[in-house]
């Protein structure tokens, strides 16, 4: 069960933000769907968030363990060839409600794990707005495939099906947003982002879109991905998996570890919330389908075009939570990219050395991660020592007290898909 | 802004590989898929999304002056990568086996884009999307949704390819791609505008039954009315639709 304390917390500690919605919100003479084409684009507001990975299933458990327990990376339960870790989730995932059950799936089960954390936001709002009000982006890339990988196995050997797999309802990308429809009753535009490492980032932007468009007020923006041979095995060919537990930014890096969990949040526009989402950038390498170009001239790009979008200089931002994948080559690129656009200054970190690399669903949890840092007034360590002294960049491996007014999370795919996401605090 | 102007088209299907052959529905020998996007390495590696993906985003932007380099994608497919994948998956059945790396960096959804980006050095941000049969509308929203926010044009993709042989149970349909070019309205060369409204009647989709069950028919169907100058209105993926009306 996950818990469902974070917005509440909040709302304890800063100002409720399920009474400040009901009081924040022009009132509007029907609250059904009314188009506002020619409103001016506002930053859309965090107004709650939820997470599950591989370090606790709340805000607060992921928040304790980032700050120097454990690792969440151990021994994968799949059998494997070769010598890895990874990030699994072990909290036993509930089943799905009965009406979303045709598109059961780990994803679904993950996502469903994450959604009590928005669930009152979300049920508010339908009931004041209406259920075509609200839209939902999901980030993915893997979907269904640990059970299309299962489904496939059995049909090679029995030459029969599952009976609980179906190809459109269980491994195709858009069961998602179908499982977030039945469980939110969200009637408005939905989809799914799928740009691999950096889906859910993207899902922000896109999020963003819609509401710039006027055809939804508000919407539930969500990255899950489970862990699976696909992903395992296929870093694996590509030589970028560390035996061990990843070590971002770190001298001796050796490669990733792959990691699964579920983000989701809750964007409105004019609300009240500790955030607003203040600008994405994005770009593409137009490089390499697997490899990031060496300057990172693409990452430059989608930082500037981040910092352009939140009116921003790039000595305004507190802290970055960096993509820091920990392999040879993104990490070099990175460093290269945030010293060009940075200077050597504002603090970065990795927090994938704990969680793992949780691929579609990296983005949107390492944006929440720099909610809470923003919340917090704390700048995460990077896990490893000693990080590589030739990047010339402020690394920390302490956790440091720091007012963090903006926060820019990073995030790198294959295809040379590159967001930028900027936080920006509202008090 | 939810009004946007359509500014060209481009279809690929093994019977039909041009919009003109799609729009008369004249049978044409069946054409091999050799993008002219694509160099030897590409062309040897690409995917057949990848490769369909490059003929009709290349076709929309002839026929609507853009530049490949200078314009923003949206890509939509709701099954992806599955002919890829299920090669992948089959590389398990040896225990220590391990996929190719081509073929798993070639997986991800947004790889079609990633070929075209590679090839023509296009840097700006793309969109790849999903959601089963309203894939046809989310790519059109995401892509009214960029030229609203800051691109000056976009293209957006529709591609599924036929089931591959593993997933024989389920219900096939032919390997189809289409594109739609779009730019900010008021447009002089425009051959019509799409519009998003809140409610509204979808038009009937008739097409050949080969392609009536491609999770994309509904854009198939619309690219097929632009270039007859036939108006035509598809689901929004989700409240709303987008109606088209060619110009007068």
């Amino acid at each position: 069960m996950v818990a469902t304390e974070r917005q509440a917390r909040y709302g304890d500690s800063i100002g409720a933000s399920d009474r400040s919605f009901e009081s924040s919100e022009v009132l509007l003479p029907s609250a059904r769907y009314i188009a506002m084409p020619d409103a001016s684009p506002q930053p859309p507001t965090i107004v709650a968030w939820g997470m599950i990975n591989a370090l606790g299933n709340s805000s607060d458990s992921i928040w304790e363990r980032l700050l120097g327990g454990p690792t969440g990376l151990v021994q994968p339960a799949v059998e494997l060839p070769f010598q890895t870790t990874a990030g699994a989730c072990a909290t036993e995932l509930p089943p799905l409600p009965k009406a979303q059950q045709v598109h059961d799936s780990r994803c679904a089960r993950l996502l469903a794990a994450a959604y009590p954390s928005v669930a009152s936001t979300a049920a508010a709002f339908v009931r004041r707005y209406g259920a075509e009000s609200l839209g939902i982006v999901v980030g993915t890339s893997t979907g269904g495939m640990l059970e299309a990988e299962s489904a496939l196995a059995m049909h090679a050997r029995d030459q029969a099906f599952p009976p609980h797999f179906d190809l459109h309802r269980t491994h195709a990308f858009g069961a998602l947003v179908e499982v977030l429809r039945g469980l939110s009753g969200a009637r408005g535009p939905g989809w799914i982002v799928s740009s691999a490492c950096a889906s859910s980032a993207k899902a922000l932007a896109s999020a963003q879109r819609i509401l710039n468009l006027g055809i939804a007020r508000a919407v539930l923006v969500a990255g899950v991905d489970s862990l699976c041979q696909t992903t395992l095995r296929g870093f694996q060919s590509l030589s970028l998996l560390s035996p061990t537990p990843c070590r971002p930014f770190a001298a001796d890096r050796d490669g990733t570890s792959i990691g699964e969990g579920a983000a989701i949040a809750f964007l409105q526009s004019a609300a009240e919330g500790p955030a607003i989402l203040a600008g994405v950038g994005e770009s593409s390498d137009a490089h390499h389908m697997s490899q990031p170009e060496p300057l990172g001239r693409g990452a430059q790009a989608a930082m500037r075009a981040a910092l352009e979008r939140a009116h921003l200089s790039p000595r305004e931002i507190d802290y970055i939570n960096a993509h820091g994948t920990a392999t040879v080559a993104n990490d070099s690129s990175e460093a290269a990219a945030i010293s060009a656009v940075f200077g050597p200054l504002v603090p970065i970190s990795s927090t994938k050395g704990a969680t793992g690399h949780l691929l579609g669903a990296a983005g949107l949890t390492e944006a929440l991660i720099c909610l809470e840092a923003i919340i917090r007034g704390v700048v995460l360590p990077n896990r490893a020592t000693p990080t590589d002294a030739s990047f010339g960049l402020a690394l920390p491996t302490v956790a440091m007290r720091r007012q963090i007014r903006r926060a820019m999370s990073n995030s790198f795919a294959f295809g040379g898909s590159n967001a930028s996401v900027v936080l920006e605090a509202t008090r | 802004m939810t009004t946007v102007d359509v500014l060209g088209v481009g279809v690929w299907t093994p019977d039909f590989p041009t919009a003109d052959a799609w729009a008369s529905q004249c049978l044409v020998p069946r054409s091999s898929l050799q993008p002219k996007l694509f160099s030897g390495s590409l062309q040897r590696r690409a995917s057949t999304l990848a490769k369909m993906t490059a003929i009709v985003a290349s076709d929309a932007a002839a026929m609507a002056g853009f530049n490949l380099s200078e314009v923003n994608f949206v890509y939509g497919s709701a099954l992806g990568e599955l002919s890829i994948a299920s090669e992948i998956v089959a590389a398990f059945q040896d225990p220590g086996g391990l996929p190719s790396p081509t073929a798993f960096h070639h997986s991800v959804h947004n790889a079609p884009l990633a070929s075209i980006s590679i090839a023509v050095g296009n840097t700006l941000g793309s969109a790849a999307v999903a959601a089963g049969n309203a894939t046809s509308g989310a790519a059109l929203l995401e892509a009214i949704g960029l030229l609203e926010d800051t691109a000056a044009e976009a293209i957006a993709v529709f591609c599924d390819e036929k089931i591959p042989e593993a997933f024989a149970p389920w219900r096939n349909f032919e390997s189809a791609a289409a594109a739609i070019a779009l730019g900010r309205t008021p447009h002089p060369a425009r051959l019509g505008s799409l519009q998003f409204a809140p409610s509204g009647e979808t038009t009937r989709l008739a097409l050949p039954g080969d392609y009536l069950f491609h999770p994309c028919a509904p854009a198939l169907a619309l690219v097929r009315a632009i270039s007859r100058k036939e108006s035509f209105t598809i689901d929004a993926a989700g409240n709303g639709v987008l109606v088209y009306c060619p110009t007068p």
